[in-house]
């Protein structure tokens, strides 16, 4: 048989077995992993926004994890932000409080409504525990379409309300979920000041 | 017989990158996205290679004088 043949197929199989591990083995990881932008989570600037309480001194955050996903956003001073579990998102606790501010893949065959409505109500409804939908509002963030849900979990006395907004973009979405206590309404314009700092940037 | 062989590794180097780069696949299925597109590339190029570089060791007939 020809020798060169021979090499190239060597060389083939072992770039297969590479590829098996890259994807599903041990190095599976690292290729996850390479995603994350060490500077996403390092505030960049502060600024001072007021409120009806106040002023309140905010870090400013840009996410640079994903090509043709980069965003701004910010979080108040007190927060504490770390990575979230994938590449583009954040997960925040807070005083009274916790959260996360993940990327979305919406399919190109899907509207981000239809998204929204489909599968993520159907999905909450069925993952969590007493589950009581509050409100349900579509809007705009940023200039895109936007998706705000209320709802509140867990039983009397523990009672807890999220505010989860849905935020379309050009390629991914992003989703902004912020849990506190359902009676503690001082967080309310905090969150909807993170909300409202959203913004995508190009890369 | 060789043309044939070239044609289908070029399709299937053709299918595994428009799978990679033309293709969006929800989050939760990029790594058989990932696996499927590289597998058909690495599939792709070697037979490409395999084809252009192999040498036909069928003996060569006589000349007729």
């Amino acid at each position: 048989m020809n020798k060169l043949v021979i090499i190239v197929f060597v060389l083939m199989a072992t770039a297969l077995v590479w590829l098996g591990l890259i994807s599903f083995g041990p190095l599976a990881k690292s290729r996850t992993l390479a995603h994350l932008n060490p500077s996403s989570v390092r505030p960049e600037t502060t600024t001072n926004v007021s409120t009806p309480r106040g002023g309140v001194e905010y870090n400013v955050f840009h996410n640079r994890d994903l090509k043709e996903n980069y965003y701004r956003i910010q979080f108040p001073r007190d927060w504490t932000v770390q990575s979230g579990k994938a590449a583009g998102g954040y997960a925040l606790t807070f005083p009274g409080g916790s959260g996360t501010a993940d990327l979305i893949d919406v399919p190109d065959n899907s509207t981000l409504e239809l998204f929204v409505l489909s599968q993520e109500l159907p999905r909450l409804k069925k993952e969590l525990l007493s589950y009581r939908q509050m409100s349900y509002e579509k809007t705009t963030l940023d200039g895109h379409e936007a998706h705000r849900l209320a709802y509140q979990t867990g039983t009397a006395g523990q009672l807890q309300q999220t505010i989860r907004t849905y935020i379309g973009g050009a390629d991914h979405g992003e989703v902004i979920t912020l849990t506190a206590a359902a009676n503690d309404t001082t967080l309310t314009p905090l969150f909807a000041s993170v909300e409202n700092s959203f913004h995508w940037e190009a890369p | 017989m060789r043309q044939i062989a070239i044609f289908i590794s070029l399709a299937v180097l053709g299918v595994g990158l428009y799978l990679k780069y033309f293709n969006d696949v929800p989050d939760s299925q990029e790594t058989i996205n990932f696996f499927v597109s590289g597998f058909l590339i690495i599939v792709g190029v070697g037979t490409l290679l395999m084809n252009l570089v192999w040498k036909s060791t069928k003996a060569k007939p006589p000349e007729q004088k």
